[in-house]
Parts: C-alpha cells; sequence; structure tokens
C-alpha cells in the first residue's frame, strides 16, 4: 500500500472539502438560475428517469415462485421502454444464487433489450460479485455499463459456464459447447446429449419463429447454456444445459391443429377467459401430449419425436431431471419416469428446456 | 456385384443435425437425397457407418432412413436387401431400422416401389 505523507493528506482534505463546496455552489447557481427562468429546464414529463429493478435473490427457473419473480420484473422494465423514454437499470446486488435456468431466462431477455433500447438499459452489480463476472463472461457486462476491471470473471464456477448463441441450425455449436465441457473434465459427455440438443434447435427451427410471425430475423434466436460441477470423491458432481428461445412457445404451435377433444378444451377456455376466469387446462394437456405421446404441431406421424427423445434421454440417466417450461405450463421428468405436468398464471416468453444430468468421477452412470 | 460404404463424418458431415435442408446443409434430407438414394440406386449394395460423428437426433435418422420410404420410393424389403447400417450404438442402428418399418406400415397398400424402375 502507498503511504501519504501527513501534509498531502491534509491537502487531499482541502481539496475534497473545496470540491464538495464546488459543487453545492453550482447546483445552487442553476436552481436559482432555473427559479428565475433564465435556464429553460424541461417539463417533467420530458425528463427521462431511471427505472430500477431489484434482480431477485434466487435466479432459477424451474421453481415456479423464482421464475415468476424474474418474469415480473423482465416485463415490467420492457413495459418501461416501450411506453416511455424512460431508462431502466438492473440491480443485482441482492443475487446470492444464480442457476442457469434462470440466469440463461434473464441473459436472453436482457440482450433483446440492449439491442431493442440502446444505452436505455444498464446493470448494477456490485465489485467482484458472482452477477457481474457472468455477465462479463457472457459479453454482455459491457453493453449494460458493467465495470470490466472490478468485475473478472475468473472464480470457478464462473468459468465452468459456458454460453452459445445463434440464429441458424449449426451443429457445429453443440460440438463447441460439448468441447468446452470436455476442457474440464476426463469424463466423455453423456452418450446422446448432442442428439437432444440438437432436436431442441431442430424444434426451435421448425416451430418457434413460424413464417407468420413478424419478428425481425436478428430476434429469431436460441441460446444455449451449460454449467459443469466437478464430482468430489463422495458427492456427485453435475452438468445443467438450458436451451432457451422467444418464440410461439410448444402449445401456441399446437393450436394450429387441436384434435377433437381439445377443441372442446378450447372453447371452454375462451369461455372461461370471457368471464375473467382463467383455466390452462389445455394448455397443459397439449404440452404433456407434445412430450408423452409423439404428438406433433404438424399432425403428421413422422413428425413430434423430438421431445419424447428428450424425456428418454432422462430415463436413461442415474437420477437425471428434465423441464419443460413453455407457455403457463411447466412439464418436469425424472428417471423414475414419474412426470408431472403443472401450469402458472404467469406466463413465460418462449420455450425454456432444462436438464440436469448427474456426473460421477468416472462419467455419467448410465 | 457393386458395392458402396458410406462414413457420414467423413464423406458427409461430422456435426449432423436438422431434418430438412431448410434447417441445415447437414440435414437428414441433404444426406438422403445427395448421397443415401443415389448410392441406393446405383450400387447393389451400400453400407452406411454412422460412427465417428458427434450423433444423431431423431429428425436427423427419420428424415434419412424413413424418407427412403416416404420420398425416394423404396420398400423396406428391398432396404433390406441392399442396406447395412453399422453403429456402434445400436441405438442409432435400431432406431434407423424403426423409422424404415415405421413408414412402410404407413404406406397405402404397403408402399410402391418406383425407385427402381
Amino acid at each position: 500500500m502507498k503511504l501519504v505523507g501527513t501534509k498531502r493528506q491534509i491537502w487531499l482534505q482541502r481539496r475534497s472539502r473545496n470540491t464538495g463546496r464546488l459543487m453545492l455552489w453550482h447546483a445552487n447557481v442553476t436552481r436559482h438560475r432555473e427559479k428565475d427562468g433564465r435556464i429553460k429546464r424541461k417539463p417533467a414529463f420530458a425528463r427521462s428517469k431511471t427505472s430500477v429493478y431489484k434482480v431477485p435473490a434466487h435466479l432459477l427457473a424451474e421453481r415456479y415462485e423464482d421464475r415468476s419473480k424474474i418474469l415480473s420484473i423482465l416485463w415490467s422494465a420492457l413495459n418501461v421502454l416501450d411506453s416511455s423514454k424512460d431508462k431502466v437499470r438492473f440491480d443485482f446486488s441482492q443475487v446470492r444464487r444464480c442457476y442457469p435456468g434462470g440466469m440463461l431466462m434473464l441473459l436472453a431477455f436482457l440482450e433483446l433489450l440492449v439491442g431493442s433500447f440502446p444505452r436505455r438499459v444498464s446493470a448494477r452489480c456490485p465489485p467482484g460479485s458472482m452477477s457481474g463476472q457472468l455477465l462479463n463472461h457472457f459479453g454482455l457486462g459491457a453493453k449494460l455499463g458493467v465495470s470490466s476491471t472490478s468485475c473478472v470473471p475468473k472464480h470457478e464456477s464462473v468459468v465452468n459456464w459456458h454460453y452459445v448463441t445463434g440464429t441458424k441450425l449449426d451443429g457445429a455449436k453443440i460440438s463447441e459447447l460439448l468441447r468446452k465441457y470436455k476442457q474440464l473434465t476426463e469424463a466423455d459427455p453423456p452418450e446422446g446429449l448432442y442428439d437432444v440438443l440438437g432436436e431442441a434447435l431442430t424444434n426451435v427451427h421448425h416451430h418457434a419463429y413460424p413464417e407468420s410471425c413478424d419478428m425481425p430475423d436478428a430476434m429469431r434466436r436460441w441460446w444455449m447454456f451449460s454449467r459443469y460441477d466437478k464430482p468430489e470423491d463422495n458427492t456427485p458432481g453435475s452438468l445443467y444445459i438450458a436451451v432457451y428461445d422467444i418464440g410461439e412457445g410448444i402449445q401456441n404451435t399446437m393450436r394450429a391443429k387441436l384434435e377433437a377433444g381439445e377443441m372442446v378444451l378450447d372453447l371452454g377456455v375462451g369461455l372461461t377467459e370471457f368471464v375473467g376466469g382463467s383455466w390452462k387446462v389445455l394448455d397443459r394437456r397439449l404440452l404433456e401430449k407434445a412430450v408423452d405421446h409423439d404428438r406433433s404441431s404438424t399432425g403428421l406421424a413422422n413428425r413430434g419425436k423430438g421431445l419424447p427423445e428428450m424425456r428418454d434421454f432422462i430415463k436413461s440417466t442415474e437420477s437425471g431431471r428434465l423441464h419443460i417450461i413453455s407457455g403457463h405450463s411447466q412439464y418436469t421428468s425424472n428417471v423414475q419416469g414419474n412426470t408431472q405436468v403443472t401450469s402458472w398464471p404467469e406466463k413465460i416468453l418462449g420455450t425454456l428446456i432444462l436438464w440436469s444430468i448427474p456426473l460421477y468421477k468416472e462419467g455419467v452412470k448410465a | 456385384m457393386t458395392e458402396k460404404t458410406i462414413v457420414i463424418a467423413i464423406d458427409f458431415s461430422p456435426s449432423p443435425i436438422g431434418r430438412y435442408r431448410t434447417d441445415s446443409e447437414t440435414s437428414g434430407e441433404a444426406f438422403r437425397v445427395d448421397h443415401l438414394a443415389p448410392a441406393l440406386r446405383m450400387y447393389d449394395k451400400v453400407t452406411v457407418i454412422l460412427d465417428g460423428t458427434d450423433g444423431y437426433g431423431s429428425s436427423f435418422l427419420e428424415e434419412a432412413f424413413g424418407g427412403l420410404i416416404r420420398k425416394e420410393g423404396f420398400t423396406e424389403s428391398q432396404l433390406k436387401n441392399k442396406l447395412t447400417i453399422i453403429s456402434n450404438r445400436i441405438s442409432y442402428k435400431f432406431r434407423a431400422w424403426n423409422y424404415i418399418a415405421d413408414e412402410q406400415r404407413r404406406q397405402p397398400r404397403g408402399g410402391y416401389n418406383f425407385a427402381l424402375a
């Protein structure tokens, strides 16, 4: 540490006092001039202000309580940006734990906001914080005004996160993600992982952004995230993979070709919504059919194999788990074949698919 | 008797993905149209080696092999005589033949044959 002499200390104190006085004087002069009408101040409605959104402590997408908190701030921020000239700032100071699904959902949304509303979205991250490191690690920190020097991505649990994004279907991108995983461990990637990730991206390409949707090409995007937790002698590690798109959602694409029973349900949902109620049974039923019964949005018998393949992949691991979140509903499946389909009031934008796969010292136990 | 061996990882792509050519240039349709179907028409025996790639999603396999019946007009029995699929992962081989059998079942009157005409 550099030693500062007594004389210099006194000089520094005097300078800071004077600077403070100068700033105070300047503020007072400006205020008086505004009062006298010598400086024209913009009317209140024309001045842009900054709305601050506190990012929740747990960035977790699998649990509805946590997911709804993330969605709530994102929808509010989008609403502010879209309806006014105000700026928004995301405050990450309360964030304690980041999980792949929640982080991916947040990052994807932030990337879109930054692209759509340049210079109006920023983030505040405490120096050295995990969230700041992650934002810089994924190349979003600079766009959000996060310091690259105080939040250098170096923490082990940050550098083990990997992220790829794109608008085209490209097997090389999946290979790149798996190669990064291989650099961290000697264990091979779980058998069939490339297949299910490829299917997830193929589904995005086929269904998420139909020709009829008026989204620009640059926004017809998918994001893929992976996090690797190293296995120890006694405790298994894990590989988390998340794929996200902001497209139509599985159920919306299936609504184009409803079967007879589903049409009746659709009518019921329409009536319930008309009287102000909320009945998500069709949303839930369609998601369940898409995963468990090979029901495709095209209605063709040779299609709709991707989601069942993802479910079967999880069953082949020792204690893996699959979450598919789309629209108002969430499908959860584990190795025992237990599946749970739930529906919730808050709707997710697009589709989020999450795999958590246990890893042991010698790799994945099949 | 003429024979042809196609090693997908070398002759086509190490990262095959997608169903249609509009998805990707390394899709199941691209493989079937550019490599597999012409080879089946030209040679008496065709061997496809699936090993060496990153993997295969069901869309790729279904379009490449199921599409031989649906789009190219082969029948399952012809393919059983002409086509050999080799893979260290039994599930790929099993699924490829399953997609062929499924598609054959879906054909009216068990399928038609104009591929070799």
